[in-house]
């Protein structure tokens, strides 16, 4: 059974690739198999993270939407090239070209889209998760990927902007019949530390708030350059945040077991 | 070389019900405003909270150091 994932936010620069990425290789350190997709397709980023070079990366998603390449072209099996003891993490990228990116965004494509690319890696690539990284705000190719996904898992910062963001987002993602789960992200350090953090930040923006990750300035110094938690497995922000890919592995066995046959 | 079937489709169905309920959200900003003081005022009272707990810690502390 695959579960298709989108990691989003209403704001950008909320940590939504950085997420993407290190859930992806602590997916794969509890045994799954993981396809990250970079649907951020106006300013594509999560291939720099994965140190993936453009020789690596030949053909895109925008090669395999015009018919250029075939799918095994642009499925990059990265578990040897991380490293990865256990699981499997592929990645898919989207092209940083300009004359593709604006091809792309005026042409457009459906919802089949997700739903082809979720079939064929879940059948060819017998993957668990599905994880769209993808581009921030309410806009339309954002919304068609979360409603082609079982879940999203929106990021949020402590910040006014945010908290209305996140909360017209979840409020719009229930209309669609989605389920939203909010991870805190860049938390100040000691408010991190209050355990009633969750529970009251949910209360307050009727969203259920499954991880609190702090500000670290580690992660930000990393700048980066490679998985964070595969540099630094021992750091408090691999650790909290291989609680949230426990917790999303929870989650969505729960709701695939209540789901009605 | 035919396109795949799943692109240039940017008026299909889903797209259309996308629109549809953005359109008949009928955000309430009254209710918007309320989330945002809310939120405001949890995390005054969280961060005095904190504070309060740092100075009880700490004069616990200067009182373990004069024994
Ligand atoms: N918990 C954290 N502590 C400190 N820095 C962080 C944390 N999470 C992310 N960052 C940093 O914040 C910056 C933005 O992160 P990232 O690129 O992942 O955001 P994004 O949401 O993908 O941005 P965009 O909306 O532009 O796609 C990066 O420099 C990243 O290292
Ligand atoms: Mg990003």
């Amino acid at each position: 059974m695959t579960t298709t994932c989108v990691v989003h936010s209403y704001r950008g620069g909320t940590g939504k690739s950085t997420t993407t990425s290190n859930l992806s290789v602590l997916l794969a350190a509890l045994g799954k198999r993981v396809a990250a997709i970079d649907m951020d397709i106006t300013s594509p980023g999560l291939h720099v993270i994965y140190n993936v070079s453009s020789q690596m990366m030949r053909n895109t998603l925008n090669d395999y939407i015009y018919n250029r390449c075939e799918f095994s072209d642009i499925v990059m099996d990265l578990t040897n090239h991380l490293k990865l003891p256990r699981g499997a993490v592929y990645f898919l990228g989207s092209s940083m070209k300009p004359e593709e990116i604006v091809k792309v965004i005026r042409e457009g494509y459906s919802e089949k889209f997700f739903r082809h690319i979720s079939e064929k890696l879940s059948r060819e690539y017998n993957i668990d998760y599905v994880i769209f990284d993808t581009h921030p705000g309410l806009n339309e190719d954002t919304l068609l990927a979360i409603m082609s996904s079982d879940v999203s898992l929106l990021l949020m910062r402590m910040d006014k902007q945010d908290v209305t963001g996140t909360y017209i987002t979840s409020q719009i993602l229930r209309k669609f019949g989605k389920l939203s789960y909010v991870t805190l992200n860049m938390v100040p350090p000691n408010l991190a530390e209050s355990s009633d953090l969750p529970s009251e930040v949910s209360k307050i923006i009727e969203a259920p708030v499954i991880g609190v990750l702090p500000f670290y300035e580690e992660v930000l110094s990393h700048r980066s350059r490679g998985v964070f938690c595969l540099h630094h497995p021992q750091h408090p922000y691999s650790s909290q945040l291989l609680r949230v890919a426990k917790r999303v592995i929870e989650l969505t066995t729960q709701s695939q077991n209540s789901m009605p046959v | 070389m035919p396109e795949r079937e799943f692109i240039s489709d940017k008026d299909s169905e889903m797209r259309a019900k996308i629109r549809s309920i953005m359109s008949e959200m009928n955000t309430d900003t009254s209710k918007v405003e309320d989330v945002i003081s809310k939120f405001e005022d949890k995390l005054e009272d969280l961060n005095s909270r904190l504070e309060n707990l740092e100075s009880r810690v700490s004069k616990l502390e200067k009182k373990f150091d004069l024994l």
